[in-house]
């Protein structure tokens, strides 16, 4: 292939100026692929001309080396003619010769000479060579105003393209530039400061930190903006905040840092999902934000999730796709709430954004970083169980016994310390145009139960280079994550370790089922479970015991659930600038994952969990997502007013293909679908195809600065909203957002330590579409059944299903005084969502069992506050203060026209104690239950009599309408405090959830069987056994209840609900830290330069309770979804770490 | 200049999204399900609905197996719960738990209703008619009406006429259950003469008929049982239809299932035969009723043995022992070593969970023609005397369970009552034993005695299909079976009327289907609570004859 220079006459302008960035960032990726055949050019050039053009010039270095030169012609057609004789002569030497006297400068990219104006700067490029003063090579340290160190400040020398980048202890070092050149030094967050050297050697650069007002966030889409020129809230954590404490799913390290997100953690312990909730459930569908990672939207996939308590059926919580990224490659996280923030997202927005900046390279010299974690779990908190009452009776599951007496505690032979080890090493380097960031984690965590584990590793290339003198930004990552799962515990009653451990009957000896959870059986030639009431001899058919315990290493070691996940993440970034005024911004990404997950339930199971010879599940999952977008900013000042515009498109393309084979196995303990008895394997396979197109746009118009307008508008077409069947009412939704913003500091004079105070408010309408498949009636075909299934859900007869809508409206003020000593962020929120998508139970008469229909009308309203504070500041010492609250009130206001009605809600189970519903006038979700049944007058719970003395009186669930409860809390605090003294720091974070109520389903099962320490108080002291403040149904205060008979009435996985909810209030020691970093001078002088930082650190995670109602810990779900919160249900308990770090550079 | 360029900008995109967004319809249409039009291929829109008909025709898999043992097993004795669900606050107990009994109701809409009206909708729209296609319809119709009759005698009132024929407002209005018997037997005679004319030909069906394999004449004489076993329903309330309608079976050439080799019956392959071991063996929450046992064990019946296996519980040894009906149960441990269910038997082979649901049997229609020749009714070839029926009945039932023919001698010689049940874990359950009756047939007896000796034949013939056996003791009042010891129904069933008489509309259909529940309280006469009588059991009717 042959290349010309492309110095076409173009006529100069706006259309023409985009086509040629088009071009050439197609001939730049062409030119890199070109490289290998390049190399067979020649690398010197030949040329004899006189008074010829430029072009010609280019034409022949073209010809004879395959440098491309790039240029704009109306840049070269007024060039001076040149005369040129050289023999092989290097392209830079033909170059220099040619643009000797014009006003034309060039660099070499790759093999391309990109031809540009010279700068005229005050600097000493212009000058002949021949009168640079002779070159020096200088050092520096860059700090802050109290002297810290400034790491990652770009340092550049003023009109050459030598820059470099300051290191952790803010130190760079530039060699061989012009001793008296100017050095342009600018950091995030920091004014930008020139310094004109006179010959120094040293540099030292005390950089002075950005007024408030000047400050740029990152918003929607990555667009960054200038902070006071938002109408609504946003809230960023740095990357250091979250990695602190380490955490394996790096979301859970955001709890009590944002005001208006709730963490709930799912329970699967290292590597589990996590449910995040902005500003409150808002959805009957999903209530997770969307996620975004440098400006893309990342699918955040949770294959299973526990469902409810019979969860032997479904599978553990594989975890999320979160719990993927390495937390020490993220560099901050913004968290947008509000729907006028996330508008440009559109309907992806509607739950609120988390924003994910990962780390780039940076220029300078290569630094190596390393960083070692070691985090050791223990179990914090779990159910109070006796070991003083024995088992009812030989044989029996309760242990009711009432014969005192004293048994071994059995937890401890069971709960191992659980440690998680997590080595990460990055690589960053670069040059004023090339920068890179390489990193490579490992994470290997052991739960604190025997033979579950977790191992991740992640690789991270980041690639920014710029091209065409800054003109042209390319930012390329790609991200690559395996990870290994095994054994996470699965909640509920089925297949769960601790069931068993908890149950177990006292009395009996613990000892001889761990030592031998499996005997050689000579009949089958293999081994057979060994539990106290499971007996293959005594009932070969089944072996008898419970579905709900096992033996539980058994469950661990012969019931095993492993999933292994790899993830592929690639995106490309490129970024055009036309003038300091325009710019064009493409991007793209292709994320890819592959799933398997498999659970091996071996012969010898209990058989209510699996046949008689075995069960074998597989779940592969292929998922995929494309997205690219292109936008153009623009941002232009026009005297007083200023002007920032975008208009851009989005496409983003999902498909998520999965199979699924299960059934009984022919062999025993063969697990391989071959092995699958035919007529009972089931299959399923799945393909989730969803395509969503968008263009939309934004402008925000300020007036000196002091007063802001914001507009935004976003039309999405969702493929999930067309009707393949019938004729399509829309699939395209239109919605927009308005906000205003006023500076009051600059509209009206206030005291000169006030640096900050803004009003804003704003108001947006977003829309949102569902999944894929809901627009039509359709089923499935079994082919080993012969038989059609599924097919029973429709949209409402004659009628159309339409997006959902939510407005919401937020007024908010934020103050800032002394210098950042103190401020607040203060917002104030109304959300309303609208026509969600509602399965309803369609009537009996016609063939569907459920009917889909747009209903309901949720309402959030709550307040933000964030508060920062330096109470103390001297030299050596500092303590800073950043407190976050949030309360929110939520309430249905309209469900489906019908007020009487309770609504269940997936995963709703009406066997049992409770179930999530959905009723006009109470908060989504609510508990319904069994309520005790109370004295009209006093209040007093009533007490039957007769054949049923001491049982109280209770209510049926069904006619429960008031609810007992909802698990979302009411108000949400953190309190995170830092101290600094010197180069010792020291934080602590305080969080408390008040409100809300959480149900404990283990705490009813441990006291059926009578094996809680409730039960064994209650024995302790029978004679006076009240629970209840009661009266008996004819009257008669009640004095005493038999505990046996008491437990037996309320208690059980049906128990009576009111009894065992609980206040979910509590108030925690969430995190603390203490890190130490040593003097980089010392360091590196003893060390011979080679460790130029190290720094220690000692962390530990929810260390107590200061106040806790429950008798667990009320954040941990039984799964993420709307209907696993909020209970306990043997649920893994709740774990204590400590642990410490080591951090080197290099 | 700028902005114009911006809107251009945006235009052309706005446009060039409207063009891709065409694809949607395709993107969105499941790729792995299917189209009504690919079920097309080969009439399998009409052939694949009937698998999982026949399946549901008797309640299956563990869940189902369980809500019947809630619904219908236990009120006749059958079987009881050692469970102590809710603190003895369940169905059992007579307490009204809404949403339970909408399992039972959801599934026979679901999977027999539902599928049954595909098969006959789709049926009719294979143009031209073809006999084949016209068999697949009056099989469908048999089935529907052997699934939904369960249904009706449940509930009283049903969607049955009006299924898929809204009301302008949308809602669903029920059929009387006068009007759904017509309907009934309404369809056995389409059915019924349809493939009388059709006998020559083979179902088409073909493997998925899981019941007859395609044999036309067993599905008549099929048909006719079930006309026959509607017929007698109406006893009490309207002797002279039931009259009319048992002769028409009678008198049909083919006849109705005197022998084993035309049972009605589902063989299943798959797990979801396995329910009744499942919830007894497994989720240990079924074990043998007070009734079965003392009356069995007065009668020395061997099939107790067969259905049950002894107690483990050391307090009451190696012998068979039921729980009393409505127990007063303090914790689950306490009952459950009381027999349970034979796995044996039940479930033969565990590996497999292969079971057999029997819809209706030989023995069942033996038993009804003993009534019927009491009655004086019998019709076409059928005219042995009553005692000739009831013993008949009772080898037919030996015979399936491969009794010998020895103890089926000493059995029906036997003189034995039941004996009275005794409870030795709690003496209050104590009680003296009430359906008096020995097997050894009494032809000399009065007409109530002789029907109470065939109605507790037949009631154990219909084990474990406790709904039938409960409508059959709701209209004779036989077998006598113990009051419920326990009564939470707050006095809306009493405790003297000895069970519960219907069933509570379903808690999706009070909030989805509104007016037509409105329509079903009307067809019902009577309050929607457990203690209303239906139709065919008139309250205060208690004479047989």
């Amino acid at each position: 292939m042959h290349l010309k220079a492309i110095c076409k006459p173009l006529k100069q302008g706006f259309l023409t100026k985009t086509l040629l960035v088009m071009k050439l960032t197609t001939i730049l990726l062409l030119a890199a692929c070109m490289q290998v055949q390049a190399s067979a050019f020649s690398q010197t050039v030949t040329f004899s001309g006189r008074n010829v053009s430029l072009e010609t010039v280019f034409s022949t270095i073209n010809k004879q080396t395959g440098y491309i030169v790039f240029c704009d012609y109306g840049l070269i057609k007024d060039a001076k003619k040149v005369t040129i004789h050289a023999k092989d002569a290097s392209v830079e030497s033909i170059m220099n010769e040619a643009l000797k006297d014009q006003p034309l400068s060039y660099e070499i990219v790759n093999k391309t000479i990109v031809i540009s104006r010279k700068l005229i700067v005050a600097g000493a490029l212009a000058a002949n060579a021949a009168d640079m003063p002779p070159p020096v090579d200088i050092k520096g340290r860059v700090t802050n105003e109290k002297g810290e160190p400034v790491p990652a400040a770009t340092v550049a020398v003023k009109g050459s393209n030598k820059i470099t980048a300051t290191n952790d202890n803010g130190e760079f070092e530039l060699k061989g530039i012009s001793n008296n050149a100017t050095l342009i030094i600018t950091s995030v967050g920091f004014d930008r400061q020139e310094v004109k050297l006179s010959g120094q050697a040293v540099v030292n650069v005390q950089l002075k930190l950005q007024a408030a007002l000047n400050e740029v966030v990152i918003t929607a889409l990555g667009v960054q903006r200038k902070a006071k020129s938002l109408t609504y809230s946003t809230e960023e954590v740095k990357g250091a905040a979250l990695t602190a404490v380490p955490e394996t799913n790096v979301m859970n390290a955001l709890q009590g840092k944002v005001s208006g997100l709730n963490v709930f953690r799912g329970s699967g312990g290292a590597g589990g999902s996590v449910n995040v909730v902005i500003r409150g459930s808002k959805s009957f569908g999903n209530n997770q934000p969307l996620y975004v990672i440098d400006g893309i939207p990342f699918q955040n996939n949770s294959p299973t999730q526990p469902a409810g308590i019979y969860n032997g059926a479904a599978l553990p919580d594989a975890g999320d796709n979160l719990s993927q990224i390495n937390s020490e490659d993220i560099e901050s996280v913004t968290v947008l709430k509000g729907a006028s923030a996330s508008a440009l997202y559109g309907s992806q927005g509607q739950n609120g954004v988390v924003l994910i900046t990962t780390k780039k390279g940076r220029a300078g010299a290569v630094t190596v970083d390393y960083a070692v974690n070691y985090n050791r779990d223990t179990r914090a908190y779990g159910p109070k169980l006796q070991y003083t009452y024995p088992q009812t009776s030989a044989g029996a599951n309760y242990s009711w016994g009432t014969t005192k007496g004293s048994y071994k505690n059995i937890e401890g032979d069971f709960f191992v310390p659980g440690n998680t080890w997590t080595h990460s090493i990055s690589l960053r380097g670069g040059d004023a145009t090339r920068n890179s960031y390489l990193s490579y984690s490992n994470t290997n965590a052991s739960n604190i139960y025997p033979n579950s584990n977790y191992n991740k590793n992640t690789f991270d290339i980041r690639q920014s280079n710029t091209y065409l003198g800054g003109k042209l930004t390319a930012d390329a990552n790609v991200l690559f994550t395996e990870q290994h799962y095994k054994n996470p515990l699965s909640p509920g009653l089925y297949n769960n370790p601790i069931t068993g451990l908890y149950l177990f009957p006292r009395g009996l000896d613990f000892s001889q089922y761990k030592k031998n959870y499996e005997v050689f059986n000579t009949g089958k030639n293999y081994s057979l479970q060994n539990w106290w009431n499971i007996d293959w001899i005594a009932n070969p058919s089944g072996g008898g015991g419970d579905d709900n315990q096992q033996n539980p290493f058994w469950i661990l070691n012969r019931d095993v659930f492993t999933q292994k996940t790899d993830k592929v993440y690639g995106s490309l970034a490129l970024k055009y600038v036309f003038t300091d005024w325009l710019n064009l911004q493409l991007r793209g990404n292709i994320d890819k994952e592959y799933r398997t997950l498999q659970s091996k339930l071996s012969s010898g199971t209990q058989t209510v969990l699996a046949d008689p010879l075995g069960k074998y599940k597989l779940f592969k999952y292929d998922n995929q997502q494309v997205y690219g977008d292109a936008i153009l900013t623009l941002n232009k000042k026009f005297g007083d007013l200023g002007l920032t515009a975008l208009a851009g498109t989005s496409i983003q393309s999902i498909d998520n293909y999965s199979q699924h084979f299960e059934g009984p196995l022919v062999l025993a303990n063969v697990f391989a679908i071959s092995n699958i008895r035919y007529a009972n394997l089931t299959t399923e396979e799945h393909e989730y195809r969803k395509k969503k197109e968008a263009v939309f746009g934004g402008v925000n118009l300020s007036w000196r600065d002091m007063l802001f307008l914001d507009m935004t508008a976003r039309n999405d077409w969702s493929s999930a909203l067309a009707y393949p069947l019938s004729t399509t009412p829309t699939q395209s939704y239109f919605y927009p957002s308005f906000g205003l913003s006023a500076v009051m500091n600059e509209v009206m004079k206030l005291p000169d330590y006030v640096q900050l105070w803004k009003l804003r408010a704003s108001y947006a309408i977003v829309g949102n579409d569902f999944d894929p498949y809901q627009t039509y009636n359709y089923s499935y075909f079994s082919g080993n059944q012969n038989s059609v299934y599924g097919g029973g859900n429709a949209p409402y007869p004659g009628t159309a299903l339409h997006p959902e809508k939510s407005n919401s409206i937020e007024l908010g003020t934020e103050f800032r005084m002394m210098n950042d000593l103190f401020g607040f962020d203060f917002t104030w929120f109304k959300i309303n969502t609208k026509d969600q998508l509602v399965t309803t139970p369609a009537p009996a008469g016609q063939p569907f069992s459920y009917y889909l229909i747009n209903a309901g009308n949720i309402q959030n309203t709550g307040i933000e506050l964030s508060i920062n504070a330096t109470p103390i500041k001297t030299r050596d010492f500092k303590w800073d203060i950043y407190a976050t609250l949030y309360v929110v009130k939520n309430i249905v206001k309209e469900f489906n026209g019908k007020d009487n009605f309770v609504h269940a809600i997936a995963g709703a189970d009406n066997g049992n104690m409770t179930y999530f519903g959905i009723k006009q006038g109470l908060p989504f979700p609510t508990f319904f239950g069994k309520k005790f049944v109370r004295d009209s007058k006093d209040g007093m719970i009533l007490i039957d009599t007769g054949a049923n003395l001491g049982k109280p009186l209770y209510t049926l669930y069904s006619a429960d309408t008031t609810g007992l409860g909802t698990p979302i809390p009411k108000a949400v605090i953190g309190f995170r405090n830092t101290l600094n003294f010197g180069r010792l720091s020291f934080s602590f974070l305080v969080d408390g959830r008040i409100g809300g109520n959480v149900m404990d389903v283990t705490q009813a099962i441990l006291d059926e069987y009578g094996v809680s320490k409730a039960s064994a108080d209650a024995r302790d002291h029978a004679s006076t056994f009240l629970p209840v403040k009661g009266k008996y149904v004819g009257g008669g205060t009640v004095t005493a209840i038999d505990p046996k008979t008491w437990y037996g009435a309320v208690a059980s996985r049906a128990g009576l609900a009111e009894y065992y909810m609980y206040s979910a209030t509590n108030i925690r020691l969430r995190e603390v830290s203490l890190a130490y970093s040593v003097r980089p001078d010392i360091i590196s002088a003893k060390t011979h330069n080679v460790i130029k930082g190290l720094s220690f650190g000692l962390n530990a995670r929810n260390l107590f309770f200061f106040y806790k109602k429950a008798n667990f810990d009320p954040d941990i779900a039984v799964g993420t979804t709307n209907g696993n919160q909020g209970y306990n249900a043997f649920t893994a308990p709740a774990t204590r770490s400590v642990g410490g770090s080591i951090k080197v550079s290099f | 200049m700028k902005n114009i360029f911006s809107l251009i900008f945006l235009i052309s995109l706005a446009v060039l999204q409207w063009g891709c967004t065409k694809s949607f319809k395709d993107l969105n249409t499941d790729p792995y399900a299917l189209t009504q039009e690919q079920l097309k291929a080969n009439n399998a829109n009409v052939s694949a609905y009937f698998s999982t008909a026949q399946q549901n025709l008797i309640e299956n898999g563990p869940w189902l197996t369980q809500l019947d043992n809630f619904y219908g097993d236990n009120f006749i004795g059958y079987v009881y719960p050692p469970s102590s669900f809710r603190g003895n606050q369940y169905p059992c107990t007579f307490f009204n738990q809404d949403g339970w009994q909408d399992g039972l109701w959801g599934n026979a809409y679901d999977n027999v209703m539902k599928q049954t009206h595909l098969i006959i909708n789709n049926a009719r729209a294979v143009t031209p008619a073809t006999d084949a296609t016209n068999t697949q319809i009056y099989i469908a119709k048999i089935v529907r009406v052997a699934g939904m009759h369960l249904v009706a005698d449940g509930w009283g009132p049903i969607i049955y006429t009006k299924y898929a024929q809204p009301s302008a407002d949308g809602s669903y209005s029920y059929d009387t259950q006068k009007d759904v018997y017509t309907a009934f037997f309404a369809d056995l005679d389409t059915a019924i003469t349809g493939l009388t004319a059709l006998e020559g030909g083979t179902s088409t069906f073909g493997n998925l008929d899981m019941i007859y394999s395609g044999n036309l004449k067993q599905w008549v004489k099929a048909a006719n049982s079930i006309r026959l076993r509607l017929g007698l329903r109406l006893t009490r309330i309207d002797p002279t239809t039931s009259k009319s309608e048992v002769q028409k079976a009678l008198s049909h050439p083919d006849g109705v299932i005197t022998d084993n080799a035309d049972n009605m019956h589902v063989y299943f392959n798959s797990q979801l035969g396995g329910g009744f071991v499942q919830v007894s063996r497994d989720w240990t929450d079924e074990r043998l009723g007070a009734d079965f046992e003392t009356i069995l064990t007065g009668y020395k019946d061997p099939r107790l043995a067969l259905f049950f296996s002894p107690s483990t519980d050391a307090t009451v040894g190696p012998i068979m022992k039921g729980i009393r009906e409505g127990a007063d149960i303090a914790a689950k441990g306490d009952y459950v070593g009381y027999s349970a269910v034979n796995v044996a038997v039940f479930g033969q082979n565990p590996s497999s969970w292969t079971g057999d649901l029997n819809v209706i049997t030989a023995a069942e229609v033996n038993e009804s023609l003993a009534e019927v020749s009491l009655r004086g009714w019998l019709a076409g070839s059928y005219n042995k005397t009553p005692q000739e029926y009831y013993e008949a009945g009772i080898k037919a039932h030996f015979d399936m369970y491969g009794i010998s023919s020895t103890d089926y001698n000493t059995y029906i010689a036997g003189t034995t009552l039941p004996v009275s049940y005794k409870d030795p874990k709690k003496s209050a359950h104590n009680i003296d034993s009430v359906n008096r009756v020995p097997v050894k047939y009494n032809a000399a007896g009065t007409n109530e005695y002789q029907l109470q000796q065939i109605m507790t034949q037949k009631w154990i013939a219909l084990f474990p299909n406790g709904k039938e056996a409960w409508s059959e003791w709701r209209r004779t009042g036989y077998p006598k079976v113990f009051p419920n010891y326990l009564n939470y129904s707050g006095g809306t069933i009493s405790t003297a009327d000895g069970a519960r008489r219907i069933f509570k509309f379903a808690l999706g259909e009070y909030q989805n289907n509104a007016n037509g529940v409105k329509t079903a309280i009307t067809a019902l006469g009577g309050a929607d609570v457990g203690g209303t009588h239906v139709w065919w059991d008139p309250a205060g009717n208690t004479s047989n004859f």
